[in-house]
């Protein structure tokens, strides 16, 4: 039988190899995903790689910060600070994401700070769209213990990469035009039915089977790989990290399960109850509506004026 | 699970390895056991519920089998025969025919200006119900004729029924052949498992490049939505058949390769049928192991072509729309199963007026048509079809030429040629298997063969959909 395995190995080394080497041009791999998260993945690589502005403080989490943080309206009021904020969050929650995005945003800009957003608990799996973005070697060295996706993460990796090349040698498809706004946030005017949010927030008052010290280490080792990878990527080149707390509807009581975590690596922000509680703030029972955004964008603009950025005005 | 899926392959992997240890550390038993937990394992993987059924076909046909030994009594094991029948066909028939016939009694009704209040049933179909209900009936039907002694060994006969490399696709395998390969113990062949990877390597090719690529092509055509012309029905019958031809023949290459891996011999399910110079060679070339099911449960018990002329037709018709339906609830499969009964029964008749190979062109052409109502959603979208075959002056070649657009041109080109050479190698195994064609070439040849496969699976193969065979709703 060792014999059946090596000859295989043997067999499928050159090709396996072959998929590994094949290059394939970065913006394809954020083009390909136009059909997810409102287009935002090529946004983001233009942002990076075709916008020379720079990227002073970076903010990265899911589809709650695209519609929660107005970077826009952040920058405007940091003006005296120079400072460029830039909204990089992505539909869905698991954070190799953050850390792919990060490793891309320190390749091309020199943020200061990352804001990272948090919630109740860390998600526990792996991000649907890392395979996509992710280099090769950080997808098959990623953690394969606790981490339920690592093979089909390799093989949506592979899958992707064969798949653009055929979009390269038959489609001839156009390079999709140069994204050229300067800023991520996305968010609606809209505002969430009272009755709906309550029926909601009833629902995840209720009391929730808290995981036991097994569960924790096993569910939670896999995000928090990422969080310290995240952190001494960030150490190494200089950048603060500030965790933003925003929850769903109707748990904005709620302290984090990883706050220990959290406070491990950065400085963690709570923004008041009043913003999260208040039911003309919600597009929906996840998202922040406009007029909820920028009431949180103003909170942590005065926060980081405060706290943070009082001594670098210009 | 599907046979091209990443999470088969781990299954495989992980199935492999404890399989051949147990084999040989452990007494067969075990190993038998290890079988069934692992099928059911497969099985259950689509949903777990659907364990049951085959769960009761396998007890149900164990016991009546014993029961046909225990009496010589003509009637008491002619009622333990349709006992085997009611429960298998009875399981087969609610949860596959149930909303059918209740669906055709209305029309019938409405025929009729009656009106009658019925209700059908929200009935999911198990996957691959029609195979291995087939396949455990022809337990107790051969031991009922006497052809094989029932088992004792009942982990022997529910890994049997249960093997999960031909269970939800085939080869329908019969008792006789199958079951025994299950009393002793393997031996490891690095030969066996050569022959097995090569034989997963030409069905993978043979699923992923040409299956998907046809079944794109053809799933465009027959959109309902998109004008229907002559031409695009044409080709769609004829991207439709190399879809399908391929699709559930590289099923069943994969299945005899993995069975061949674990030291098993499945029985030969296509033997290149487009190839066939009478219609009635194609029924032996085509999906084998159901034709000859048909042909020995069903055809012969009917009194065969032993009758007089009248019955035998009849007879070919009963078997082949019984065929059709057995291929799904639609009166669509009743017209393909029915139009091939026809076409047999008139090659009896004209066969000789025509020369070898043109009358094997018209076999190839009468085959392709006949896909139409096989493919078609519904009865209305067969006639919408049909009609298009007639209406010549509609044959234009803009909704083709669009459809080839959307593909890629380029991939379409590229397709053609790998048709061609595929096509090619399919009439050097109209004697041989895929196996020992390979073998018969040099290391050169054997090695550049294994490479360009596998280089087209990566050029031409659509990784991103979601796996799945034609044959699995069946």
């Amino acid at each position: 039988m060792k014999r059946l395995y090596k000859h295989t190995i043997l067999f499928l080394l050159p090709v396996f190899l072959l998929v590994i080497i094949l290059p394939v041009k970065k913006r394809l791999k954020y083009q390909g995903l136009e059909n997810d998260c409102f287009n935002h993945a090529i946004w983001i690589h233009d942002r990076l790689y075709q916008n020379s502005k720079p990227v002073d403080i970076a903010i990265l989490g899911s589809s709650r910060t695209i519609n929660g943080v107005n970077d826009k309206l952040m920058e405007q009021k940091l003006e005296k600070y120079d400072k460029a904020v830039v909204n990089f969050g992505y539909c869905r929650l698991g954070r190799n994401l953050s850390y792919t995005l990060l490793k891309e945003i320190v390749k091309t800009k020199k943020p200061e700070y990352l804001v990272i957003e948090i919630s109740r608990g860390e998600d526990r799996y792996s991000h649907p769209v890392f395979p996509n973005i992710a280099v090769t070697f950080d997808v098959l060295f990623a953690n394969p213990f606790f981490n339920r996706d690592f093979l089909s993460d390799i093989h949506t990796h592979i899958s992707y990469k064969i798949e653009l090349w055929q979009e390269f040698l038959f489609r001839n498809k156009p390079e999709a035009p140069v994204r050229t706004s300067d800023f991520g946030f996305a968010s609606s005017a809209d505002t969430i039915a009272i009755e709906k949010l309550e029926a909601v927030k009833t629902e995840r008052s209720k009391p929730k089977p808290e995981l036991n010290k097994l569960e924790q280490i096993f569910f939670m080792s896999f995000p928090k790989i990422y969080l310290k990878k995240i952190h001494r990527l960030c150490r190494k080149n200089n950048i603060d990290i500030l965790f933003l707390y925003i929850p769903q509807y109707g748990t904005s009581q709620f302290i984090p399960n990883e706050y220990n975590t959290y406070i491990r690596y950065g400085k963690v922000i709570f923004p008041p109850a009043s913003i999260f509680d208040n039911p003309c703030y919600w597009h929906d029972d996840e998202h922040l509506n406009q007029t909820g955004a920028n009431e949180l964008s103003l909170y942590l603009v005065n926060k980081l004026k405060n706290k943070y950025l009082s001594n670098t005005s210009k | 699970m599907i046979f091209n899926s990443i999470t088969f392959l781990v299954f495989f992997i992980l199935f492999f390895q404890f399989y051949w240890l147990i084999n040989n550390k452990l007494p067969l038993f075990y190993r038998n056991i290890f079988i069934i937990l692992s099928s059911y394992l497969f099985y259950g993987w689509w949903d777990w519920r659907f364990l049951s059924l085959i769960f009761i076909s396998s007890l149900s046909d164990y016991v009546i089998g014993l029961g046909l030994t225990h009496t010589q009594k003509i009637s008491y094991r002619k009622l333990l025969l349709v006992l085997s029948i009611v429960i298998n066909l009875g399981i087969l028939g609610f949860f596959k025919y149930f909303n059918f016939f209740i669906g055709s009694l209305q029309e019938l009704f409405r025929l009729f200006s009656l009106s009658v209040h019925t209700t059908t049933l929200k009935i999911i179909l198990p996957v691959g119900i029609s195979f291995y209900t087939f396949q455990t009936l022809s337990y107790t039907i051969d031991i009922y004729n006497r052809k094989i002694e029932p088992t004792r060994d009942m982990a022997s006969f529910f890994a049997f029924v249960s093997f999960f490399p031909q269970l939800v696709a085939g080869p329908i395998e019969r008792a006789g052949h199958l079951l025994p390969q299950f009393f002793g113990k393997k031996e490891f062949s690095y030969n066996f498992c050569v022959q097995g990877l090569r034989l997963i390597l030409w069905g993978l090719f043979k699923k992923i490049v040409i299956a998907d690529n046809f079944g794109i092509l053809a799933d465009s055509l027959f959109e309902i939505h998109n004008p229907i012309t002559g031409l695009t029905t044409l080709a769609g019958s004829l991207f439709f058949a190399f879809q399908i031809y391929a699709d559930f023949s590289g099923y069943s290459d994969i299945a005899i390769g993995l069975s061949r891996m674990l030291g098993f011999d499945l029985m030969k399910n296509f033997k290149t049928p487009y190839f066939s110079s009478t219609f009635g060679e194609f029924w032996n070339r085509w999906h084998i192991s159901l034709s000859s099911w048909f042909r020995d449960y069903l055809y012969i018990t009917l009194g065969g072509n032993r009758k007089k002329a009248f019955r035998v037709n009849l007879n070919i018709m009963v078997t082949f729309l019984l065929s059709g339906l057995w291929h799904g609830a639609h009166i669509t499969f009743l017209i393909w199963g029915g139009l091939h009964g026809l076409a047999l029964l008139l090659e009896k008749r004209l066969k000789g007026n025509f020369k070898k190979i043109s009358y094997a062109s018209l076999v190839f052409i009468v085959v392709t048509l006949l896909w139409i109502p096989f493919r078609a959603e519904n009865f209305n979208h067969f006639t919408v079809l049909s009609k298009s075959l007639f209406q010549f002056n509609s044959y234009s070649v803009t909704s083709l030429c669009q459809v080839i657009g959307n593909f890629s041109v380029n991939r379409f080109i590229l397709l053609i040629f790998v048709l061609t050479g595929f096509l090619g190698i399919e009439y050097q195994l109209k004697s041989d298997d895929f196996n020992e064609w390979v073998q018969k070439t040099s290391r050169f040849t054997r090695f550049t063969v294994y490479y360009v496969l596998i280089i087209l699976l990566l050029l031409l193969g659509n990784f991103s959909v979601k796996p799945y065979f034609i044959y699995f709703q069946f």
